[in-house]
């Protein structure tokens, strides 16, 4: 965390001093820039994937990773040191092909998630699909506590208790059938008309599961009798607990809240609805799920 | 008064699909599964209307008439506008014979959470919900399909 502040501190600095200073922390262990989302396209077996579009999934990722701060340790699956090696397989649904798909000795950097993403014909009309992986992992009891909670200590290995989640990423896959007809906006920045379904708008969907809406055990933890709980997500909502689907996976249909860092109403981006000819950026209340989930989140920013 | 009709009962011609040519009866079938799902798949309904409703993340819409015509989905009137589904994204949606092949396949996959009810006179599948996994969000399958109506 200090050395998180001190880069902070150096991007205050004059620009060549600290393009130095940036430039050597970045190849130093355990220093790490900041919350990074890295997608890993090796999956896209059916290339749904151009530079247009990479840019726009990142366009997404940039405004996760705008407001979430927490530090997580770096995966590095190698010789433990005690004659055996720590081993870390993550594990998803490959998003080419929709099959278990095995990662083996993946090395998750430092404050980084890795997500797996990709297109295939998802059935229906469905526009995508995302969340966390799994893994199988052996070596020392601090290897698995690393690749199990990444040093956060709200993270339950078991599962039961989780106040905090804090996985090594996941994966997306994204409709590419013609039953979907996407909009691919080069500038998400602004807001124009549009037909088709809103490739930028579901990309923040989908990085939300990853980040464990409807997902993490720390989400289900704070759902009773079909309402979320959680006290940032209720101070959003007006004091007022919120409903979710059925399944818990959303929040109910037609929910609605305020774009983050602003005073538009717009029905939240983690519920269950997308119209076509629509964006919907994440909100606040969108936000405090993060938060409630565990989550560090700083200061609004619009996105 | 019973002991007169019987005798008349007996003399009267065999029943037959075709009422003109009693000479010549066609074979009829009946079947009635212990499985309520055989119902349908005992039956080949192949033409008929369906009421949908089902919970996606997608943006066709939910609530619908689905029209079956030889087997294959002909049109899809959104109840809440009353309009027809532009025939493109007809694909988004499917008879009851795929639905019942797409159950099977997702029951082979170990699903997370399984629950599927069955009409139990005509065997179509009235309650599904299918979440293939509990890590991902917006694989599930989950629809209500009632009011089928056998053209």
């Amino acid at each position: 965390m200090s050395d998180l502040k001190d880069l902070r501190s150096a991007k205050r600095l004059q620009p060549a001093f600290s393009i130095v200073l940036l430039a050597c922390a970045g190849t130093l262990p355990g220093v790490a820039l900041a919350f990074n989302i890295s997608f890993d396209y090796r999956f896209d077996s059916n290339n749904f994937f151009d530079a247009a579009r990479k840019s726009i999934l990142d366009s997404a990722a940039a405004f996760f990773e705008s407001r979430i701060t927490d530090t997580l340790d770096a995966i590095e699956p190698g010789p433990s040191g005690f004659g055996f090696d720590n081993t870390f397989t993550a594990k998803i649904t490959n998003p080419g092909t929709g099959l278990a798909q095995d990662v083996v000795d993946l090395t998750v950097p430092a404050d980084t998630l890795i997500v797996f993403v990709g297109g295939r014909s998802l059935g229906g009309s469905t526009l995508g699909q995302g969340g966390p992986g799994a893994y199988s992992a052996s070596g020392t009891q601090t290897f698995i506590d690393t690749v199990s909670t990444r040093g956060e200590p709200g993270v339950d290995p078991n599962g039961i208790t989780d106040t905090d989640f804090a996985p090594w990423g996941g994966a997306i896959t994204f409709d590419n059938d013609a039953s979907t007809n996407w909009y691919f906006d080069n500038d998400t920045t602004t807001d124009e008309a549009f037909t088709g379904a809103d490739f930028y708008s579901v990309a923040l969907h989908e990085i939300g599961h990853v980040l464990g809406i409807g997902t993490a055990d720390s989400w289900d933890n704070k759902i009773v009798n079909g309402q979320f709980t959680g006290a940032a997500s209720v101070a959003a909502n007006g004091g007022n607990t919120i409903a979710t689907t059925a399944d818990g996976g959303h929040w109910a249909a037609n929910t609605q809240s305020v774009i983050a860092g602003t005073n538009t109403a717009q029905e939240a981006a983690m519920d269950p609805t997308i119209t076509l000819g629509t964006r919907k950026r994440f909100t606040e209340l969108d936000v405090a799920g993060l938060q409630d989930i565990g989550w560090e989140i700083q200061a609004d920013s619009a996105q | 008064m019973r002991r007169i009709l019987l005798p008349l009962l007996l003399l009267l011609p065999p029943m037959s699909a075709d009422a003109n040519d009693t000479s010549k009866p066609v074979v009829m079938q009946a079947f009635q599964g212990l499985s309520a799902r055989d119902n349908w798949e005992r039956n080949p309904h192949e033409h008929y209307r369906y009421t949908l409703h089902r919970q996606c993340y997608c943006p066709t819409p939910k609530d619908v008439r689905v029209e079956v015509v030889a087997g294959q989905v002909t049109r899809v009137t959104d109840l809440a506008s009353g309009k027809d589904v532009a025939p493109r994204l007809l694909s988004a949606y499917a008879g009851i014979d795929e639905l019942l092949a797409r159950i099977d396949a997702a029951v082979q996959r170990r699903p997370d959470s399984l629950r599927i009810e069955y009409d139990r006179h005509l065997g179509y599948p009235k309650r599904v919900y299918i979440d293939p996994s509990y890590r991902v969000a917006d694989d599930e399958t989950d629809y209500r399909i009632e009011d089928v109506t056998i053209l």
